[in-house]
This record gives C-alpha cells, structure tokens and sequence, in this order.
C-alpha cells in the first residue's frame, strides 16, 4: 500500500500538479483492524495510559450522531462543540 | 510485569464471534479470553466451545472471573447498564460503538469509570490501525506518539 502525502513545505498548487512537488511515500504493514484495536487497548491497560480509541473519541462520535437527528428534524446545519 | 490482559465478553454471539474473538483477542499476543456472556445461553455455550472459554450464565458471574477488562458488543440499549456493572466491578471496557442512545449516556458511562479510575474505550475498528498512524505521524509530527484525531474531527453535521 502506498499514499501520497504532499511535503507541508510546498505551497498549494491550483493545477493540482503532482509531478512536479514533493511527496512522501509510506508503506505501512496491513494489519487486520480487529487484532490492532484488541492489541491498542490491551497496551493501554497494561501501560496504564489512555488508549488511542479512548472515551473522548466515542463522546465526539455521539454528538456527531445527535446533531444529524437534529439536522434531519430541523433542515439546517447543526454546530458540533 | 503483567504481559497480557485477560478478557471478558458481553454479548457474544454477533460480531464478537465473527469478528473480534477469533481476528482480535485470540490472536492478540497481549490478551487472552477467558469467559464470555450471551443473552442466549445456546449461541453461547457454542461460543465458549469454539474459542476454549469459560460460559457465564450471567453478568454478575462473568464479572466475578479474574479477568482485567470486558468488550461489550451488546445492542446499543444494553450499553449504559452493562458499563455501569462492569466498572462496579472494577473492570476496563471496550465498548462498541455508539456507546450510548445519546449524549448523556455517553457521558454518564464516561463519569463512572473516571471516578472507578478506569479506562473506557470505544470500538472504533478502523481507527489505531498501522497506516493511519504512520500517516498522522507525518501530519501532526510533534503528537507522532499520540495523534490526536485531525482526520476526523467532524465539525459540523447536515
């Protein structure tokens, strides 16, 4: 798997022209996504440290859920604080 | 020091016997399952058979088990009960997603296992795997251990 990332030094380009800025390669290993989030929690526990998927995380997420009910119920856009 | 966290499972019939049992907590080399509780005392006796773990006939009896932390994967109405049980009982949870039917469930399950002083985790599956964090380490070098969430910080919703 490889992505491209733009070098944060390069200015944004309107042509959309990637031949001729920098970028970055990454080749990260494919790891199935039930063992990494079993394995990130358990580390959590076992380091005593909040885990990446943490509480805040799950919070954000409800009231991201509760403002398309009430986007849906009023028609409008609907802040997320 | 202790290597590995012994689990529990609440609700084990659905995706925790397609998914996360058999790809995450068994092959994890840092956790291993120990009991599991379902609803329907059938699905899981098979489940405990299939994965070698101890059947709970209820709760109460699986939060008695030596085990570190227990993953919910109930039906979203169930959560906020079972959350406030299991921290009771002094156990970490790894809660499915969404954790509650709104935000004050949320955030009561939030409150007690801060005052239990005990970690709530949300079972965001997609979300610690290997390539995110390579690419918010490039993105958010200074936060490379921790990568708070730029990508999906959703600001707005229609």
């Amino acid at each position: 798997m490889n992505a491209w990332l733009e070098d944060d030094t390069v200015a944004y380009d309107p042509n959309q022209n990637r031949s001729s800025a920098k970028g970055l390669t990454i080749n990260p290993n494919p790891k199935n996504t039930y063992l990494a989030e079993i394995e990130e929690f358990s580390n959590a526990v076992l380091e005593n440290r909040e885990p990446l998927n943490n509480f805040a995380k799950g919070l954000h997420s409800q009231k991201v859920l509760e403002a398309c009910y009430e986007s849906a119920r009023s028609g409008i856009a609907v802040d997320i604080c | 020091m202790k290597n590995e966290v012994l689990w529990g499972v609440i609700g084990s019939g659905g995706i925790a016997r397609r998914r996360t049992i058999p790809e995450g907590i068994i092959p994890a080399k840092n956790a291993r399952l120990i009991t599991v509780f379902d609803i329907n005392q059938e699905v899981n006796e098979a489940v405990a058979s299939q994965f070698n773990a101890i059947a709970s006939h209820t709760i109460e009896e699986l939060l008695l088990s030596e085990i570190d932390a227990v993953y919910i994967a109930t039906p979203v109405n169930m959560h906020l009960g079972q959350v406030i049980l299991s921290a009771k009982a002094g156990k970490h949870i790894f809660c499915e997603k969404p954790l509650g039917l709104t935000i004050q469930e949320a955030e009561g399950m939030g409150a007690i296992c801060k005052k239990e002083g005990l970690f709530l985790g949300t079972a965001f599956f997609a979300s610690p795997t290997t390539a995110q964090r390579i690419s918010w380490s490039y993105m958010v070098p200074k936060a490379a251990s921790l990568p708070r969430v730029l990508l999906d910080r959703i600001l707005q919703a229609r």
